[in-house]
Formats: structure tokens, C-alpha cells, sequence
């Protein structure tokens, strides 16, 4: 018993840097329909932050801080530079997401050039011990530190998307971006401000994830990037909560599939999870096509 | 006869002759100089992907004829490397093999460093019948080849047998776990051995769970092992892989002690690991750290060469051309055949990675090394038989 309630808790902290990074695809993808693919290299942009603020000896808020704004800055950059020229031209939507791709093989080549391809570890921030709970559950400080400042993140973000003017400008140019504008929304503005706060969230997973599983290299984004984007669509891609409820449910099937089943199953059985849940609800648990996005 | 017929013979004459002095001199009849030398061919991959590991033989190889010269080298005779790339190929590895055997006429050969070249090279050695010893092929078929293949380096299964032997005798281990990359056959070879061998001995395995190369969060696995509290855990495998699992096993309040095998012998692992791999154990060809004479000498000289710490292919290189120099006296001549023969009797041979004899399938017997971690630094425990 005690170890499955310890499984919980491994796939919880797994699931919700799913969850972080899910965030990103889903808020882009809700206001844009644009599948930014370039997102899980940003996540790596962030681990890397991490990486360099740690060695220099920053403490851990400024290594958090710097972690969310560089990554926030690359996702305006390449908003600016990559989709936004497409858009203004109105080029069809398979043109972004082929500039999407080449974003994401563009950031994980500059990153072999500039880090080398050779995996490095990330620098121990927190003792190994870990702290007892009753029952013979151990939680590790980077696994409630994770759980705890994704809680924060996630709290934060719903709260400014239902209560802020921005926020609500956000839900007005997912549900009808026209009519948004007529009304007098800054619709760049507003995809300006989502690629920035979906980059920003990766990149505090990307420094949670050096903490919790310390080794970081130029293409240790693809696969949780794709396992992120999968959580979004089984959660119903571009419902903020949907993204959350995907990424938890992608690391606790994960965990729990390694732990009692076998780990060479583990990916069969969490993508054929994603095809059974897609069968019964095609548009992802929260998703419904007259539904408000984000 | 008329005048014309004889300038023909005369001509004819001529160019027989010059014809027959020129086949001489390319034969090398008339090359005494050379005679005064002995060629050993050291044929590794020195460039592309796996040159590290041809790079560091052919280096250890030099230092060690080197030092045969300035002794006076072998039967009175200087020691020349002939060396050849094989860039880790396989038809370059056969290209650079018959290069060395009909070209340079060398009387044994050191390499090819990587088992599937060494499979390439050990026919046609046997066919030519020239030795060739092979510093680091691990994979068994490799001196299945014929009576001219032989090795320096232990077979995998060789020190799991060990392992399992240490952590039975030595660390009294009574329940053992095992975690393993199930897409490496290094690591599947060795967990299979050393189950195997922990039972024989009277251990218990507890927990074996499994993972795939290139996974990140071993969480679910190191629960399961903690679950079964196992005195140790046996980790076969490289030392990428075995810092992200040790600082997750510790971090989830995993205490025992983790043994592994020559995959974890690099100093990444401490600077990565840190406290994580302290009062850890694995097994290995050699460790700087040994006091013994034969590694201290062989250490010194590779630094004062290079510059830097020799690594286990350099010992392995090195032991190659000792050994193969101690066969060469023992025969007493450059007959390959007695040369051949020579090496496989060899007999308590003390090299820098144990003291070696070969087996019936030219396979050495000699001491594995087991290392443990302590104050951040690698040492040495024991060295082990099977």
C-alpha cells in the first residue's frame, strides 16, 4: 500500500511538468490553432537557464526568474519573427506549423552547437534526503518543490485569465478573434502575451525537471514535449484545465504503468490511453466544439 | 648466327637480369637494415566515432614499445609500430589487416580495439597466420576465430560472476535487486550472470525491474526496489544512466548500497553523482588507484608522456604489447607459428590489469578489480578471481 501511495506521488511530480509544458501548447493553441512544436525545445532553453544561473550561484527565486523571462523572451522572438509574418500574410495553417517544426529542429541544432550533444548533470541544488511521511511514504524536496510551484503557476494563471482585462481580451480573441478586434482588442498584443506566458511556464518545468531528474542536453525537449502536447490533446486542446488534468493523467499512467506492468510498456500503453480516450470524446475530456477555449 | 640475333639475346639478357635485381630489392633481400627490427602492427579505429577508444590503445601501445626499446627491445631487436586506421569499419578494418600482413610483413598484430572489427580480422589473421591479440573485444566469438585470436580484456560475464562473488563474501549480501537497461545487451549479458551467480552462491534476488535506454525517470522502478528492501542493488550499467539513478534512488530514501561494472569507470561519475555514489562498488579492468608496482610504473610513464591519467583502454593496450613481447622472448624467435603458440602458454603474466594466463580459448584468467567510492574519490578494494 505504502508503495502504491509512493507511485502517487512519483507520478503526480512526473505529471505535472506534463501538465507545465501542456499549458504552452494548449494557450497557443487556443488562441492561434497553431501547434507550436517548438515548445518542448523552449522548455530545454529553460533547463539550460537553470543550469548556468545554478553554476553561477544564483539562488534558486533569481535561477527561477531568469529561467522564466529567457525562455519568455524566445517565445516573442520567434512569435515575432517566424509566425507572425506568416499570419499577416495569411498563409495556410500547415505553413506555420511546418515553420513550427523547423523552429524546433533550428533551437535543438543551436543548441549542440552552443552546449555540445553530450548529456551534462544538473548541479545538486537540494540534499538527497529525503523527508518520511506516515506509512512509508518518502517525498523528496525537488518533488514538493515541484508539486508545490506547479500548484502556484497553475493557480495563477487561471486566476489572471478569468479576472484580469488581459485575461479576458485572451478568452475573447480564442473564442472570435474578429470580433475581438473590432472591439478594440490588440489582437499581436495578446498572442504576443501567450507565447509569453506559455514559454515562461516551460521554462520553469525545464529547471523543476533539472532538479527532479538531473541530466539536461540539446534534445532532451522532443519526447516530453510530445508526450505534453498529447496530454493537452487528451485533456481537450485549448481548455487551460484540460491541459492540467492531461498532464497528470500522462505521468500517472506512466508511473504506475512502469511500476506494475513493465517499462517497455509504458509509452504503448500511454499512447494507447490517448487513442481510447480520443474514441470515447474525439474532442479530449474537457473539449467540446461550442465550448469557450482558453 | 647473325650479328642481330645476338644483340637480341644480349638485350634479352639485360632485362632479365634488371628485371631479377629489381625483384630482389622490392622483396627486400637486400633490406639488411630491417632485419635488425621487429614490426608489430597496431590497427584500431584512430579516427570516427569510436576512435577514442583505438586512440587510446595505440597510445599506451607506444608507451610500452618505448620503454622495450630503451631496455634494449626484444631478442636484441628494436620494437617499430606500424600503425593503421580502421575508423571502426569493418571493410576498412579488412583493408588495414592485409595491408600490415602483406605489405609491412609485421610478425603479430595489436587490435583491432572494437569486438565487430576484431570478428572481421580474426579469420583472416588465421588464414595468414599471423597472432593478433585483441586489447578491449569483449564479445565472445571474437577468438572463436582460431588458434592466432587471443585477448587481454575479461568477457562481460566475467565480472558480474565476480560482483556477485563480492557482494556475497565480502559485503555478506543476503537479498540483492537488480535494475537494468533492457536495450543494451552489455547490461542484459551482465544482469543475467550475475542472477545467475547470486543464487549459486546462496543470495536471494528480490526485485529485477527494467528500463530503455535513453529514459530519464527511473521513480517508479527505484520504488519498486525499495519496496523489497534488498541489501544491494546491482546497476549494469554506463555511467550516463547511473547518475540520474543513483540521485533519484537517493532522493527517494534508497540507503543500500549499489554495485556495478566497467560502465561506471569514469570520473563523470563522481563529479555528477556526488554523495549519491558514495560507498558504491563496481568491478574493472584496473584502477589508477592500485599500488602495486607493475600500475604504479605503467601510471608514471603514461604521464609523463601524455600528461594525463591513463584510462582501462590504455592499460589494456599496454598489457597487449607486454604480452606479446614476453611471448616473443619466450619463443625465442620471429616464427609466428612459435610466437603464436607462445602467447597462448601464457602463464601468470603480471600485466597492469591483473596477473593473466589464457585459457584453452585464449581467453584470459586474471583478477577483476573492485573499486569502491570514498571521500568523493575512487579506491581499491580487492582485486578478485572468479
Amino acid at each position: 500500500m505504502s508503495q502504491f501511495l509512493q507511485q502517487i506521488v512519483n507520478g503526480l511530480s512526473l505529471g505535472s511538468i506534463y501538465a507545465l509544458i501542456a499549458l504552452g501548447y494548449t494557450m497557443v493553441y487556443g488562441i492561434i490553432r497553431l501547434i507550436n512544436f517548438a515548445h518542448g525545445d523552449i522548455y530545454m532553453v529553460g533547463a539550460f537557464v537553470g543550469y548556468f544561473a545554478f553554476r553561477a550561484g544564483l539562488p534558486l527565486p533569481l535561477v527561477f526568474f531568469l529561467a522564466m523571462v529567457v525562455p519568455a523572451l524566445f517565445g516573442l522572438t520567434i512569435e515575432f519573427f517566424a509566425y507572425r509574418p506568416l499570419r499577416k500574410r495569411n498563409a495556410p495553417r500547415i505553413a506555420a506549423l511546418i515553420t513550427a517544426i523547423g523552429m524546433s529542429l533550428f533551437l535543438e541544432n543551436l543548441g549542440i552547437l552552443l552546449f555540445s550533444p553530450d548529456p551534462r548533470p544538473f548541479p545538486r541544488v537540494f540534499t538527497n534526503e529525503p523527508i518520511h511521511f506516515a506509512g512509508g511514504v518518502t517525498i523528496s524536496i525537488p518533488q514538493i518543490l515541484t508539486l508545490a510551484f506547479t500548484s502556484v503557476l497553475m493557480i495563477s494563471l487561471t486566476l489572471f485569465i478569468r479576472f484580469t482585462k488581459t485575461g479576458k481580451a485572451m478568452r475573447a480573441v480564442s473564442q472570435d478573434a474578429e470580433a475581438a478586434q473590432l472591439m478594440g482588442v490588440n489582437i499581436d498584443r495578446i498572442i504576443s502575451i501567450t507565447f509569453v506566458i506559455g514559454s515562461a511556464l516551460a521554462g520553469a518545468a525545464g529547471v523543476m525537471v533539472g532538479i527532479l531528474i538531473p541530466r539536461i542536453e540539446p534534445l532532451m525537449g522532443i519526447m516530453p514535449g510530445l508526450k505534453a502536447f498529447v496530454a493537452a490533446v487528451i485533456g481537450g486542446i485549448g481548455v487551460i484545465p484540460g491541459a492540467m488534468l492531461g498532464g497528470m493523467l500522462m505521468g500517472m499512467a506512466e508511473t504506475l504503468v512502469t511500476a506494475f506492468i513493465s517499462s517497455t510498456w509504458r509509452d504503448a500503453i500511454a499512447f494507447g490511453l490517448l487513442i481510447v480516450i480520443l474514441l470515447i470524446k474525439p474532442s479530449g475530456i474537457f473539449g467540446s466544439s461550442s465550448r469557450t477555449k482558453v | 648466327m647473325s650479328g642481330k640475333t645476338n644483340r637480341t639475346l644480349w638485350i634479352v639478357l639485360i632485362v632479365v637480369v634488371v628485371a631479377i635485381i629489381l625483384v630482389l630489392a622490392f622483396t627486400g633481400v637486400f633490406k639488411k637494415a630491417e632485419t635488425q627490427d621487429i614490426k608489430i602492427g597496431i590497427v584500431g579505429p584512430h579516427t570516427g566515432p569510436v576512435a577514442v577508444y583505438g586512440e587510446a590503445v595505440r597510445d599506451a601501445a607506444l608507451v610500452a614499445i618505448e620503454e622495450i626499446n630503451a631496455a634494449g627491445g626484444v631478442l636484441g631487436m628494436k620494437l617499430v609500430p606500424v600503425i593503421e586506421d580502421t575508423k571502426g569499419d569493418g571493410a576498412e578494418a579488412s583493408n588495414a589487416i592485409n595491408k600490415v600482413i602483406t605489405r609491412d610483413k609485421v610478425v603479430a598484430i595489436i587490435g583491432p580495439v572494437i569486438s565487430s572489427t576484431s570478428n572481421v580480422a580474426g579469420p583472416i589473421v588465421n588464414r595468414e597466420k599471423v597472432p593478433m591479440i585483441a586489447p578491449a573485444a569483449t564479445a565472445v566469438e571474437v577468438t572463436h576465430a582460431g588458434e592466432y585470436t587471443s585477448r587481454v580484456c575479461f568477457l562481460d560475464s566475467y565480472q558480474a560472476t565476480v560482483m556477485a562473488k563480492f557482494s556475497r563474501d565480502e559485503l555478506k549480501a543476503e537479498k540483492a535487486a537488480i535494475l537494468f537497461d533492457v536495450a543494451n545487451d552489455y547490461s542484459i549479458g551482465l544482469k543475467d550472470v550475475f542472477t545467475e551467480k547470486f543464487v549459486e552462491y546462496g543470495g536471494e534476488i528480490v526485485e529485477v525491474v527494467s528500463y530503455t535506454g535513453g529514459d530519464t525517470d527511473f521513480s517508479a522502478q527505484l520504488t519498486r526496489i525499495k519496496a523489497a528492501a534488498p541489501d544491494v542493488i546491482y546497476l549494469p550499467v554506463y555511467y550516463n544512466d547511473d547518475i540520474l539513478i543513483l540521485r533519484q534512488a537517493r532522493n527517494l530514501g534508497i540507503t543500500a548500497a549499489f554495485l556495478g561494472a566497467d560502465g561506471w569507470d569514469a570520473t563523470e561519475l563522481i563529479e555528477g553523482a556526488g554523495d549519491a555514489a558514495e560507498g558504491c562498488y563496481f568491478t574493472t579492468h584496473y584502477t589508477k588507484h592500485d599500488p602495486s608496482p607493475v600500475v604504479q610504473n605503467f601510471v608514471k610513464r603514461y604521464q609523463e608522456k601524455y600528461g594525463k591519467d591513463p584510462i582501462v583502454f590504455n592499460a589494456l593496450g599496454y598489457d597487449a604489447v607486454k604480452m606479446l613481447v614476453d611471448a616473443i622472448e619466450r619463443a625465442g624467435s620471429l616464427d609466428r607459428e612459435k610466437i603464436k603458440d607462445a602467447i597462448n602458454s601464457t602463464e601468470n603474466f603480471p600485466g597492469v590489469t591483473g596477473t593473466i594466463t589464457l585459457d584453452e580459448n585464449r581467453n584470459p584468467y586474471k583478477e577483476v578489480t573492485v573499486v569502491t567510492v570514498k571521500n568523493g574519490q575512487f579506491e581499491l578494494v580487492t582485486k578478485l578471481l572468479p
